[in-house]
């Protein structure tokens, strides 16, 4: 699995992602060295998926030469940039004897924690379910299909979701450009550098606001919990969502707290991001915009205010071009709805409300989660005056509210019988805000700089 | 000596040392599921490196390279979760060449029937030629 043409799609990618946070960070230098190392995978991945669906859209189909030659054009001119604003200027402060060895015990840990979910991972290498049913099969269209990859839309693959954005299978056609064949590894690849990023995220994020020896908590119930393990391993878009959204979220956090304009235009991208990587991308991104212009304009004493708000909006617009594109030109209706507030034959009834109310309640002692909702709930219920302050306000609403429509669409889409649906994609839907509501409960409870 | 503050210590406050109790108890008993589980993927793997997928379909992509759609008949019920797995799983293995499912129509059409008989019966309705035949499947190519 660890070959040079394995590693060299997301190394590539992150040189690419670092050399664009160099210059968006060139003024403000206030983002933690780790943050950066993640957001500068994130961002790569970004850019590079999105290269390759340029190639899509330019010549219909894959053209590797093309995406090589624009990804390494881009390269370069990111390097003279860097050099030219002398944005390379990168310290890393070397930490005392003390602080260094509490960083190899905290890394010994994180390893020694990663292991079972990196042999899961390893054993199974094609994923779940929708791995190869939607996500890698498209992949496989795209990179093999040449100009009949717009098969993937046809009716006859309903089962695949036609109408899903193609991040994800994207960032693994990148990667098979440089394995010169759809190998299961690059998919395998993928997952565990996103289970990767989403923790040490949590971790160096909840950390740089708390300031809290107690961050790692977080990160060992999200990787210890084996229903989190099967999803990370299943290769499924959800982790990728996850990691956008929570990205997003505490960019724009930190965007607020330091005023900054380099966080408003990462949690830009990172949002436009997440529009392209699954449907409830969109619905997620249209939220967190909603509810973070009152979250950056309101009780902010700064004159940069109106500011931050344009450059995050400018660049979450720059970044959802690919979304936009693709809804454009390509994206097939949902043939996976039918709308129960008119269907005569599968009508929106009452009792299909409660089964959904009742499934939630259920969903929250289920053995699967091992008592992680309780415990998250607890924490929640014991810090509820602190849910609506400002930092937290932002996380609480956008999360009652993605509920309340995921509820709502769960109660109109009639398409599925409803016990089935909610068996098969509700831990999946909880397992994608998991990192965002993990960061709130632990935002929350562990002292320090809270707001 | 470094002082130690306790000021922005969770120790300060009991209902928070009880929650982050609880998390460590949680931390357990998700180990206590997990390493079993990670022992078990760990003996398999010892026997097999990792899992496959559509296993019985392999090969089949590379007859039908550049072939965009081929016919897939069946007489199991697709609404049961192993067979629509093991049509998912055909085409995963067989993309980018879609499957569609009883069209008879297609130049190509693979068979994955419960009995032979039931298959041998549609492809002489059909008029089609055998090309491949194992495990089960049947692939066909009727003659323009």
């Amino acid at each position: 699995m660890i070959t040079p043409e394995t590693i060299a799609p997301y190394l590539f990618s992150f040189i690419l992602g670092f050399l664009c946070l160099n210059i968006i960070f060139q003024k403000e230098k206030n983002i933690n060295t780790a943050v950066k190392f993640i957001f500068s995978l994130a961002i790569g991945l970004g850019l590079s998926a999105s290269i390759t669906f340029l190639s899509f859209i330019l010549f219909d189909q894959l053209v590797p030469f093309f995406v090589l030659l624009i990804n390494t054009l881009l390269l370069l001119i990111l390097t003279y940039y860097n050099y030219s604003l002398r944005a390379f200027s990168f310290k890393i402060k070397m930490p005392g004897q003390k602080k260094f060895f509490r960083n190899c015990v905290l890394l010994g840990i994180f390893v020694l924690f990663f292991l079972p979910l990196i042999n899961q991972c390893l054993y199974y290498a094609h994923g779940g379910w929708d791995a190869w049913s939607v996500w890698n099969v498209k992949a496989k269209f795209m990179y093999l299909g040449e100009s009949s990859w717009k098969n993937i839309f046809k009716p006859e693959l309903w089962r695949s979701s036609p109408h899903y954005p193609l991040f994800l299978p994207l960032i693994n056609v990148w990667g098979w450009i440089f394995t010169q064949s759809a190998v299961y590894y690059i998919p395998q690849m993928t997952a565990l550098v996103f289970t990767v990023l989403i923790a040490g995220l949590l971790y160096f994020g909840i950390k740089d606001l708390t300031k809290s020896p107690f961050s790692l908590i977080p990160v060992l119930l999200f990787i210890s919990s084996p229903f989190v393990v099967k999803q990370c391993v299943s290769q499924y878009c959800d982790l990728i969502f996850g990691f956008y959204l929570f990205g997003c979220i505490y960019s724009l956090i930190k965007t607020k707290e330091d005023n900054s304009l380099s966080f408003a235009i990462t949690a830009g991208i990172l949002l436009g991001l997440l529009t392209f990587t699954k449907g409830e991308g969109l619905l997620a991104a249209g939220l967190v915009t909603l509810f973070a212009l009152p979250y950056l304009w309101l009780k902010n004493p700064h004159n940069e205010k109106l500011s931050l708000i344009i450059y995050f909006l400018v660049s979450a617009l720059f970044a959802s071009m690919p979304l936009i594109y693709f809804k454009l030109l390509f994206a097939p209706d949902n043939v996976t709805f039918t709308n129960g507030l008119i269907s005569q034959t599968h009508p929106s009834t009452f009792p299909r409300l409660k089964a959904i109310f009742m499934y939630y309640f259920f969903e929250l002692k289920n053995p699967k989660w091992d008592g992680l909702l309780l415990l998250i709930l607890a924490i929640l219920i014991f810090h509820y005056k602190k849910l609506l302050s400002p930092r937290n306000s932002l996380i609480s609403l956008f999360l009652l509210s993605y509920f309340a429509i995921i509820t709502f669409y769960y109660y109109v889409n009639t398409q599925f019988e409803i016990i089935w649906w909610l068996n098969v994609t509700l831990g999946r839907v909880i397992f994608a805000v998991l990192p965002v509501i993990l960061f709130l409960a632990f935002a929350l409870l562990l002292p320090g700089k809270n707001k | 000596m470094t002082k130690v503050s306790l000021k922005n210590s969770p120790f300060k406050s009991p209902l928070k040392i009880l929650l982050l109790s609880a998390c460590v108890i949680v931390i357990i008993f998700n180990l206590q599921e997990l390493l079993p589980e990670d022992n078990q993927v760990r003996k398999i793997r010892s026997l097999l490196s990792h899992q496959e997928v559509g296993q019985e379909f392999y090969g089949l992509d590379k007859i039908l390279k550049n072939i965009p759609t081929i016919g897939y008949y069946t007489d199991k019920d697709l609404t049961r979760a192993d067979n629509n797995a093991r049509f998912s799983q055909a085409q995963y293995v067989i993309a980018p060449t879609i499957l569609d499912i009883n069209n008879t129509t297609h130049e190509f059409t693979l068979f994955d029937c419960r009995s032979e008989n039931i298959a041998m019966n549609t492809i002489k309705e059909i008029n089609a030629t055998i090309i491949q035949k194992r495990s089960g499947l049947i692939l066909t190519r009727k003659m323009k």
